[in-house]
């Protein structure tokens, strides 16, 4: 079967969750010869946790995606059952877009985006190996079950897919560059209550040679852990007594280039149900059966993504815990229990589920889990998501110890581009603090040792005013654009936008209103996006935007303006930093051999190896002392 | 954070204590502006001039000369400042500049933005190196010391207090989704910020200037590397302060701290004992100019312990080595008489001390003040001594704060806090500030705050 197969690419992408799926889709963008392996390509783009794209920090992330030509928001408009703007009473740099998505629809969305490209050859398999040579890749073992044309023709295109046959040898396939994007899969261990299952989604295997190939190379492993709640059926649950969550109306899209016919799909709502006192009582008694508190995981999740029985425990005095039900698809039944995220034996989530308002006679679907899975340690990784021990090989997603969707896709993004730059012999690209969440996270990622798995938050951005949900294509389409991420469609798009605002704030600052030019009015700080579109009415007449388009440009005009003392404030402190955020440094150096560094200073600076002078400055335990020594000695 | 190369820094650069004449240098892309506002005019360019500086009321008279960039030392604006080398004046200079936008300049930072405007060739490089590093020792020996102290224990706390209160903000922008969370009300947030703006200016005010202190009588410790300077040091102050190893060269730069003593005519008194150890060593690796301030640091001295291990007393290289007899503003002191009972005593040591144990140090004490007696001023032993550097951290990090009272006054009768946004990025700031003095707040760290006190989690 194996044979029919090209044996040699540019780029070989590994795993094809959010992470993978963008890499291929940015590689191919790029022009390069992709070949996206996964274990089973209908589950390309799954959704194995909440089926929602976006939220605070995350939606952000998620209009940078899209900024640079990325497939998230396009797959989130095409798809999303209701979306909403989170923070939307608070300031414009704090707004998170939100999106329910038909997790199928939404998978299917991502794998046909991705059989447009002709670049991009699907693959079913699993690698078992890293072939490297002379400290660079130069390709994969891989067991190969067959080339995979199209997503199958089923009402369920994420079910089981059929028969992998991995007993074949192992094939070796050629590529310059390697994208591995393992997820929760690389030696997955799923947890419910005793019961112990290996694999990285309920249903499928798990990734076992690719740890030892990893760790034969030199590379630090740690273990983490994530959970997912129990799914129920929506026949069996009564919505007539639960509060009604519905989304915008109108709904405003991810991408700037969803221009007409949206929403795409049926709009729904979702409820709000919660868990009782009985019920945390029966969890309390059940503990001593929670893998979490028996000693069966030992890795730690995430603090922002607690368990019941976690909530429980560490909340005690709370009698009742909020539980939303989001559907999961238009097409089938699946109801999602957002808020309770558990590990218990089956029969402690059945009594869990049905003590909850509304779900007397639910009917669970899928029990919730906890999964254990193998993660490279980040500082491992340059910014621009290449490790340090092999060249050439890329690293995006869960596997650098992240969580969540948009971040997956978001490393995905730029180890793609990163991974076509290095076999191309260009200078790769790393996203600066102050131009995006995803330079925050990158940055982070190669500068701190994550405790849980990492998840964005707008305070983590010190130079939050700056990076909005609304401004990300000023931010990074024209650099997208340099890069060759952003097509014809997309640079048309983005121009014809800027220049509309340009003209906006043209008019508001020749144009008098209430006694003073309309840009000084419009600082106040009372001046709500209502008040200036009536302002600017007769300017936004004519400009040819669609209904939201106008309204997300009055948002911006406004943001702008009203931030902008402080915008010059940040950006004078970014400007400060320039120079050490470009200067590199090698990540092979010895910094033992540096006289006068301080034996703190050389052991993070060995351990971390940064990239560049702003990495070490980022490091705890490294000085601005340190830094000035670093220039002196190897800066320049 | 790493320091930026262009902004404008300032520092004193004539060595500490009393000198005939103080410097005061300035370099960056704001320095001449900085100039015109503290009362320089009329071209200085090259050429050292009389001047009028208005230093918050105070009007000094100053030499001044500026060297335009590219062709001055760092390659940037810069300008000299020189004027009577009293501690309080110089103090007094240094403040004005901070006010009007320069910062304090790091260990060794004129020499390293010399270094970046490829002035100086490689040797000289190496030894800007070495002051650095010897530098950025003790400020860390330094910063160690404070946060065990009164100072650091207070700023600690309020460090801790702020990031609580800004993890309130935080918590109603990133977990606003949340059933748990419950925003902060602008009343509630800024009877907070009252409270830690209480305890800090309260801080402020408690405390003096360095500058103060520097006009103390000068009691330097001087000797050969290992003799046990450091040890003596920290017994005489009757604390850790210096860093003591056995490794020669382990205390790079002089540390200095005030010494209270009981005055001949009774009464407490004061002077301020340094330690130049280290600096006195490997002679050829530091800078000159740092060699030079070391040098001279010895050399002006109101009274110097010559410290002696039983091995004689070789004066530092700092001193002039021709001379073969002690200054006469010495007093010296024989130390770890107790491990080198083999070696015959020395006749002529003023003292004997033991300091581990104690022994000697009380006779020592009385030396030092019956030498000082004509010199000395009361005690003020209740007040904070503020390095410049520390005092900057507060001022700025107060002045956050009032900017953040500032910006609530109109919504304190609102239920919800408008712009957070704006607040948290100005408690932020705040908190950056207190950073040097109460440790660092990572955002992960803030973070985590959210974490421990609501039920955060979907």
């Amino acid at each position: 079967m194996a044979s029919g197969i090209a044996r040699e690419f540019d780029v070989i992408v590994i795993g094809g969750g959010h992470a993978g799926a963008e890499a291929a889709w940015a590689a191919a963008n790029l022009g390069a010869r992709t070949a996206l392996i996964s274990m089973d390509p209908s589950r390309t783009g799954a959704m194995s946790c909440n089926p929602a794209i976006g939220g605070l920090a995350k939606g952000q992330m998620v209009r940078e995606i899209d900024a640079l030509g990325g497939l998230m928001a396009l797959a989130t408009d095409a798809t999303g059952i209701q979306f909403r703007m989170l923070n939307a009473s608070k300031g414009p740099a704090v707004w998170g877009p939100r999106a329910q998505c038909d997790k199928y629809a939404y998978a299917k969305e991502v794998q046909r985006l991705l059989s447009t490209r002709e670049e991009i050859t699907i693959i079913a398999g699993v690698v078992e190996g890293l072939a490297v040579e002379r400290g660079r890749i130069t390709g994969v073992h891989c067991k190969i079950d067959h080339e995979y044309h199209a997503p199958r023709e089923s009402a369920d295109c994420c079910g089981e897919f059929g028969a992998i046959d991995i007993a074949e040898k192992p094939i070796f396939l050629a590529a310059k560059a390697v994208v591995l994007t393992t997820g929760t899969f690389m030696r997955g261990l799923m947890h419910t209550g005793e019961r112990k299952t290996e694999g990285g989604r309920v249903g499928e295997g798990s990734a076992v040679g690719i740890s030892g190939a990893l760790r034969g190379l030199g590379f630090e492993l740690g273990r983490l852990k994530t959970g997912t709640p129990p799914r129920l059926a929506a026949e069996t649950i009564d919505f007539s007594s639960l509060v009604l969550q519905p989304g915008d109306d109108p709904p405003v899209p991810f991408s700037d280039m969803t221009m007409d016919k949206f929403p795409v799909l049926e709009q729904k709502p979702c409820y709000l149900t919660h868990t009782c006192e009985s019920t945390h009582e029966l969890i309390r008694a059940n503990l001593h059966r929670a893998p979490m508190y028996n000693g069966q995981i030992e890795t730690s999740g995430p603090r922002y993504c607690p368990s019941i029985e976690d909530k429980v425990v560490r909340f005690a005095q709370r009698t009742s815990h909020h539980v939303y039900l989001e559907p999961e698809s238009l097409s089938t039944n699946e109801i999602y229990c957002n808020g309770i995220s558990t590990s218990l034996p089956a029969d402690v989530q059945d009594v869990i589920v049905r003590n909850m308002p509304g779900c007397a006679n639910a009917k669970i679907l899928r029990h919730g889990y906890a999964v254990e899975y193998d993660m490279v340690w980040p500082h491992q990784i340059d910014a621009t998501g290449m490790t340090k021990l092999v060249a050439g090989l890329f690293l995006a997603g869960q596997i650098n110890g992240t969580s969540g969707y948009e971040e997956a896709a978001g490393q995905g993004l730029i180890a793609g581009l990163n991974a076509v730059r290095f076999l191309r012999g260009s200078d790769p690209v790393r996203l600066g603090r102050d131009q995006s969440y995803i330079g925050v996270l990158m940055d982070d990622l190669v500068t701190k040792t994550p405790r849980e798995p990492y998840r964005m938050f707008t305070s983590r951005a010190e130079h939050r005013l700056l990076l909005r949900a609304d401004n990300a294509d000023e931010r990074l389409t024209e650099l997208g654009r340099g890069l060759g991420l952003v097509d014809d469609a997309r640079w048309a798009v983005y121009q014809r936008r800027s220049a509309v605002i340009g003209a906006l704030k043209e008019y508001m600052s020749r144009t008098m209103y209430e006694g003073g030019r309309l840009v000084d009015w419009a600082r106040r700080s009372e001046v709500d996006a209502a008040m200036l579109t009536a302002a600017i009415a007769p300017a936004l007449q004519s400009n040819g935007q669609s209904q939201w388009a106008q309204r997300q440009l009055v948002a911006r005009v406004l943001a702008d303006v009203q931030y902008e003392g402080y915008v010059r404030r940040q950006k004078r402190e970014v400007a400060k930093m320039a120079a050490q955020e470009q200067t590199r440094l090698p990540t092979d150096y010895d910094y033992g051999r540096l006289t006068g560094l301080r034996r703190e200073a050389v052991h993070v600076l060995s351990r971390f190896r940064p990239a560049t002078l702003g990495q070490a400055g980022r490091l705890a335990g490294v000085t601005p002392a340190d830094i000035m020594l670093l220039t002196v000695t190897i800066g320049r | 954070m790493p320091a930026a190369t262009d902004d404008t820094i300032v520092a004193v650069s004539s060595p500490p204590g009393r000198s005939r004449r103080g410097l005061v240098r300035l370099s960056g892309n704001r320095t001449l502006s900085v100039l015109r506002e503290i009362g320089v005019c009329g071209t200085t360019d090259r050429l050292l001039r009389p001047v009028r500086l208005s230093a918050d009321g105070l009007a000094l008279p100053a030499l001044c000369v500026t060297f335009r960039g590219p062709a001055s030392y760092t390659g940037q604006d810069m300008a000299e400042l020189q004027m009577p080398g009293h501690p309080a004046l110089l103090d007094r200079l240094l403040h004005a500049a901070l006010r009007r936008g320069a910062r304090l300049a790091e260990p060794g930072e004129f020499t390293f933005r010399a270094f970046l405007a490829g002035k100086l060739d490689l040797t000289q490089a190496e030894g800007v190196a070495a002051t650095i590093a010897a530098v950025s020792d003790a400020q860390l020996a330094a910063a160690s010391m404070l946060r065990e102290g009164m100072l650091g224990r207070v700023a600690s706390d309020m460090v801790h207090q702020l990031a609580d209160t800004l993890a309130l903000v935080e918590a109603g922008i990133d977990f606003t989704d949340q059933e748990d969370v419950v925003p902060i009300s602008p009343a509630a947030l800024d009877a907070r910020l009252e409270t830690i703006l209480g305890r800090l200016t309260d801080l402020l005010s408690r405390s003096r200037s360095w500058g103060a202190l520097e006009a103390l009588p000068h009691v330097v410790l001087a000797g050969a590397p290992s003799t046990g300077k450091s040890t003596l040091f920290n017994a005489l102050l009757g604390r850790r302060r210096a860093v003591i190893s056995d490794t020669p060269g382990t205390t790079r730069d002089a540390l200095r701290e005030p010494l209270t003593l009981d005055a001949p005519g009774g009464g407490r008194c004061e002077v301020m004992l340094v330690d130049v150890a280290g600096l006195d060593t490997p002679a050829g690796a530091l800078d000159r100019e740092a060699q030079a301030i070391a040098r001279r640091t010895i050399e002006r001295a109101d009274l110097l312990l010559l410290i002696d291990d039983g091995g004689g007393y070789s004066f530092s290289p700092m001193i002039d080595t021709e001379k073969k007899t002690p200054p006469p503003n010495a007093i010296r002191v024989r130390t770890k008489s107790d491990l080198l009972s083999a070696r015959p005593a020395i006749a002529n040591a003023d003292v004997s001390v033991i300091a581990p144990t104690g022994v000697g140090l009380s006779e020592l004490r009385r030396l030092i003040a019956a030498r000082l007696a004509d010199r000395l001023s009361a005690s003020t032993e209740h007040s904070l001594a503020l390095q410049p550097r520390h005092e900057a951290s507060l001022r700025a990090a107060v002045a956050r704060l009032r900017e953040t009272r500032e910006s609530l006054r109109s919504q304190l009768a609102g239920h919800a806090l408008g712009h957070a946004e704006l607040v948290a990025d100005l408690l932020r700031s705040g908190l950056d500030e207190l950073a040097a003095l109460g440790g660092v707040m990572t955002p992960d760290d803030v973070i985590g705050r959210v974490f421990a006190t609501f039920c955060v989690g979907k």
